[in-house]
């Protein structure tokens, strides 16, 4: 079954075929959850009540982009959270780790031709582009996060965050020239390879 | 350097490195790069910015998002129904309302009769003032002009006191005769109030 095919099933309650759905978006939602809320349980919690969500209100999918769609539904409720943690700061009850990572994960190893120094070296960006992007204000993490780490174009981002293109633009034009002064300071720490010098493209 | 650019050269700097920049715009950026080294060299840091960005690894979890059919399935059949509380009081009130209409239009449709009794009545007093005035050359005597009249005047009186009887013996009609104007905007408010709450509802888990 093609993807209109399963919204079509899952629109009259199959559950099942919009758990292929599930399957394919997965990926795609909890990462994007993860990259605006910082850390893996909430993006977690976030992906999840976004599916659950989604398949309660597949009705008012009315065509189009259905990643689009999705997607929307998965910012706006980590926008929810954002606003939530603001509202009511937490101290989480156990450290998390110094680079503001969750506990060890044994899926960080999953390319097996990795090298030990390649995976530490994922690790090490991937920590430090995180503490940038918590650093920038919700609606320009969007952007960035939709665009540069998602790769999405920005009639796409448009779509995601109900926004109009120029906004969009001036949003990711920001956010860029924001990353670009704070992964300055992690230049040390970064690989050679991943350091802005802006002499030559990584 | 990207902070010695303005913010508006920094957005078209942006829109430029994605290609998102009209033809024209793209042209006068060209010949910007070539002559200014400012800008050269803020276009090299957001590629450098973007580039880093897109090697972002991509997390992984092993938590299932799929749905327990046994759960959702049910929830999904229940919401299926497509009828929520507030939709059935509008639907209700809506119905109310109609059947009070029709009803007001019965019960004044019944009293039309008799309604026009009483002013067939009095009209050969009515007839007879302005025959008064009017040319007499031509015009019917007063007795042929009040004697059709008063025919008029007699079935119509026969018709209010029929209609008086009806009326004294079904307080449905009368009921509806006098609070029918009230009964119509209360039901009218409560159909629209319900039907605009039931529509927020739904936007609202949507």
């Amino acid at each position: 079954m093609d993807e209109l095919q399963l919204i079509q099933s899952a629109q009259k309650g199959e559950v099942e075929a919009f758990n292929h759905l599930v399957v394919s978006y997965q990926g795609l939602a909890f990462n994007v959850a993860y990259r605006l809320l910082g850390d893996s349980p909430s993006a977690e919690d976030a992906t999840q009540d976004a599916f659950i969500s989604a398949f309660r209100n597949l009705r008012s999918f009315r065509g189009g982009s259905f990643k689009a769609w999705l997607l929307r539904i998965v910012t706006n409720g980590c926008y929810d959270e954002l606003r939530r943690r603001q509202r009511r700061p937490q101290t989480e009850l156990e450290p998390e780790a110094p680079e503001g990572e969750y506990a060890p994960e044994p899926l960080w190893l999953a390319d097996p031709g990795e090298s030990l120094q390649e995976l530490a070296e994922r690790v090490e960006l991937s920590s430090a582009i995180q503490r940038c992007l918590n650093q920038l204000e919700d609606e320009f993490r969007a952007a960035v996060v939709l665009v540069d780490v998602q790769g999405m174009d920005y009639a796409e981002a448009a779509q995601v965050l109900k926004r109009p293109l120029g906004t969009v633009k001036s949003r990711l034009a920001r956010a860029r020239t924001r990353l670009q002064s704070c992964l300055q300071g992690f230049a040390e720490l970064l690989p050679d390879r991943f350091r802005l010098n802006g002499e030559e493209t990584p | 350097m990207i902070n010695q650019l303005s913010p508006r050269d920094v957005e078209r700097l942006s829109a430029y490195l994605d290609g998102a920049l009209s033809l024209r715009d793209r042209a006068s950026i060209d010949q910007r790069l070539q002559a200014e080294t400012a800008l050269a060299s803020g276009l090299k840091q957001l590629e450098a910015v973007r580039a880093l960005l897109r090697r972002a690894p991509q997390r992984s979890t092993q938590r299932n998002f799929r749905l327990d059919p046994s759960v959702f399935g049910a929830r999904q059949k229940r919401a299926t129904g497509g009828w929520n509380s507030l939709s059935l009081v509008s639907a209700a009130a809506t119905f109310m309302l109609m059947a009070v209409l029709a009803g007001d239009f019965w019960a004044s449709g019944q009293f039309a009769l008799g309604a026009a009794a009483p002013l067939a009545g009095e009209a050969p007093s009515a007839f007879l003032a302005q025959e008064s005035e009017m040319k007499t050359e031509e015009s019917p005597t007063p007795e042929e002009a009040g004697g059709a009249i008063v025919e008029g005047g007699e079935m119509g009186a026969a018709d209010f006191e029929r209609a008086l009887s009806v009326e004294s013996a079904d307080p449905v009609r009368t009921f509806l005769l006098e609070y029918s104007s009230v009964l119509e905007i209360s039901l009218g408010v409560v159909a629209i109030l319900a039907g605009i709450l039931a529509l927020q509802r739904r936007q609202q888990r949507s």
